[in-house]
């Protein structure tokens, strides 16, 4: 007999998604898959407007990582432009982004991952959430809110209050920052850091508690993907784009990122709306590769700041140079935090972050451009054509949660078959499989485009096909 | 007395936008405070402390235009999930566990029927914008606002 599991999470913003988990005769897992039920065509709503308007348009897509869509938009925009932005517009873009970069993974750990990581996958569900986190560890919980909140000051100082700051544009940024504004982000930097830094103490204490998911969450070899900087370091805003595999050696170097196609080719498979993309020398699936936080620290020789290289010294003397198990996306997001902060408190420590000369401008000069970034959760690809007068003619978007659907599958099927023995699937396996995927934490609005009010759902279904078991999520 | 209302939703996903059009149209209002947000997000919870009132409007999928109380008591039950989504319940429960403080809360649902990507509400959701300001109006005039 078949049997089958589904698993179907979903909530109104971000898409619709399921687990279904295919069990043998024997009750063991044959095979699990992480669908994306729904999808709709925000690349062909983008057609036939201004290029200018992208940035603003994109950072509509999510309202947890709009930053990242300004900035690959722009950037895109800048190429169709034709120009360098000036220096003090680089730096306040790299301000920005890191800024997001702090506040979306901050967002990751203390508000979705830390009530499984502090509480338990198996503590009883109605307190294994940001409240139950709150009872037992209220200062953490508070930290995580203010950690947020300066990531949001630098936001909102640079962009204004608006959800979607549209100050970010083609040729650089719409005006610079004021010398008070220096001060008052400079002012709030040192708890930050030092909250941050707290943050990942506290976790590294934590880490044997979970040495079993550490071993079964996506622990598999893959490639690996991101930017890194001319020397190799770590980089989210610009660079060239670096593939290493399994055992570090690299596949392929200094990848110019806005030349995507010639490397990277986009499967597709009838279960799922996401793509999936490849490195195209190696084939699908084997060249499926991973990015976001634990791909980048795999991909980097270096993070290029004190605080975050020591740090990832001891991650790599404790996991490996190149590390294989998506539960440590956790640390990488960790460390990560640090090195934003300290990159953060480099940019305000320059005062030429005030400087004057932040945009320049020109008309249309290409027909075609691409920008690169990388949001909190990978590498992002905004590619526009336009016409003559620069109305988009075409769109795509190479999203980082589309990026990592493979391995998600990947992972949900490895702790699957961990887990599930035949007996009924029990909350905390059920939590399990859920937080093999939450390590990546993906961003389904931008992966799959989608909107609707819906629940998530994980079915388990038997070798007939007959469905054995539902397990149900409202997430609102 | 302070009031908040928070738009939730995206202006780019048709009807979703429903909620960001109802604060919109409340932003010149005495003593109101609009805040709008794709999703409600945890550090919501200090501006929700902060507020004497709170008025939620978000979008919803078919049903009536309906008002309702919203409590803190019940947002435990949205954690661990896959996706970045809090319910107004939990932002009113993180409001009172870290601030000590939670407002009266209403929820304002405006049922939609199109989410698919573009800026236009439908003509349903344009009909019902002015009464759901309307009955936003209707609890700013009603004394009703308390701190726990």
């Amino acid at each position: 007999m078949t049997r089958r599991i589904v698993i179907d999470p979903v909530t109104r913003i971000e898409g619709h998604a399921k687990i279904t988990l295919h069990l043998d005769d024997a009750g063991a897992v044959r095979e699990a898959r992480f669908h994306v039920t729904e999808f709709r065509g925000f690349e062909k709503f983008c057609e036939g407007r201004l290029f200018h308007e992208m940035p603003a348009i994109t950072a509509r897509v999510c309202g947890i990582c709009p930053v990242s869509h300004l900035m690959a938009s722009a950037k895109a925009g800048d190429a169709l432009l034709a120009v360098t932005i000036p220096p003090a517009a680089e730096r306040l873009r790299r301000l920005m982004h890191l800024a997001q970069l702090v506040q979306s993974h901050a967002l990751s750990f203390f508000h979705m991952s830390s009530p499984d990581l502090l509480l338990g996958y198996d503590a009883p569900p109605e307190s294994r959430n940001i409240l139950g986190v709150i009872e037992r560890y209220p200062e953490l919980a508070r930290s995580g809110i203010r950690l947020r909140q300066y990531g949001q000051e630098i936001i909102e100082t640079l962009g204004g209050k608006r959800i979607h700051p549209a100050w970010v544009v083609p040729g650089g940024v719409s005006g610079p920052m004021s010398p008070e504004q220096r001060e008052r982000l400079l002012a709030g930097w040192p708890e930050a850091l030092q909250t941050a830094r707290a943050t990942l103490e506290m976790f590294k204490r934590l880490l044997d508690r979970h040495r079993e998911e550490a071993q079964v969450f996506g622990n598999f070899p893959s490639l690996f993907a991101g930017l890194v900087t001319p020397e190799g370091g770590l980089e989210h805003y610009d660079g060239r784009l670096r593939i290493v595999d399994a055992g570090g050696g690299v596949v392929a170097d200094a990848l110019d990122a806005t030349r995507y196609w010639e490397f990277l080719g986009e499967a597709t498979e009838p279960w799922s709306y996401l793509k999936f993309p490849y490195y195209r020398p190696l084939g699908y699936p084997v060249g499926s590769y991973r990015v976001g936080p634990l791909a980048r620290l795999n991909v980097a020789s270096h993070c290029g700041t004190p605080i975050a290289d020591a740090e990832l010294a001891e991650y790599r003397q404790r996991a490996g140079r190149v590390v294989l198990s998506s539960f440590y996306y956790h640390s990488a997001r960790l460390i990560e935090i640090v090195f934003g902060l300290e990159r953060i408190g480099q940019l305000l420590d320059n005062p030429a972050i005030v400087d004057h000369d932040v945009r320049a401008h020109a008309a249309r000069n290409r027909h075609e451009g691409v920008g690169v970034a990388e949001a909190p959760r990978g590498t992002l690809f905004h590619h526009y054509q336009v016409n003559d007068e620069g109305v988009i003619t075409r769109v795509n978007l190479l999203i980082a949660t589309g990026q990592n659907n493979l391995a998600m599958n990947r992972a949900v099927e490895q702790v699957a078959r961990h887990y599930v023995d035949g007996h009924p699937v029990t909350e905390g396996i059920l939590n399990r499989i859920e937080a093999a995927i939450r390590a990546y934490d993906p961003c389904l609005s931008c992966s799959t485009h989608a909107v609707g009010a819906m629940p998530l759902v994980v079915e388990v279904v038997d070798p007939a096909g007959c469905l054995l078991q539902t397990l149900r999520r409202d997430a609102r | 007395m302070r009031t908040l209302v928070i738009g939730i939703g995206n202006p780019l996903a048709g009807d979703d936008g429903a909620g960001p059009a109802v604060a919109e149209r409340l932003e010149d209002t005495p003593g109101v405070i609009v805040r709008m947000s794709h999703q409600l997000i945890p550090e919501l919870a200090e501006d929700v402390a902060a507020a004497d009132r709170v008025v939620f409007v978000d979008a919803a999928r078919g049903g009536r235009l309906t008002v309702s109380r919203v409590s803190g008591a019940a947002g435990a039950h949205d954690a661990s999930s896959l996706t970045h989504v809090l319910a107004a319940e939990t932002i009113l429960a993180l409001s009172h566990r870290l601030y000590g403080r939670v407002p009266t809360a209403y929820l304002v649902r405006v049922p939609g029927s199109d989410f698919r990507p573009g800026t236009n509400l439908s003509a349903s959701v344009h009909r019902l914008i002015p009464k759901a300001v309307a009955a936003v109006k209707r609890l700013l005039l009603a004394n009703t606002a308390y701190v726990r």
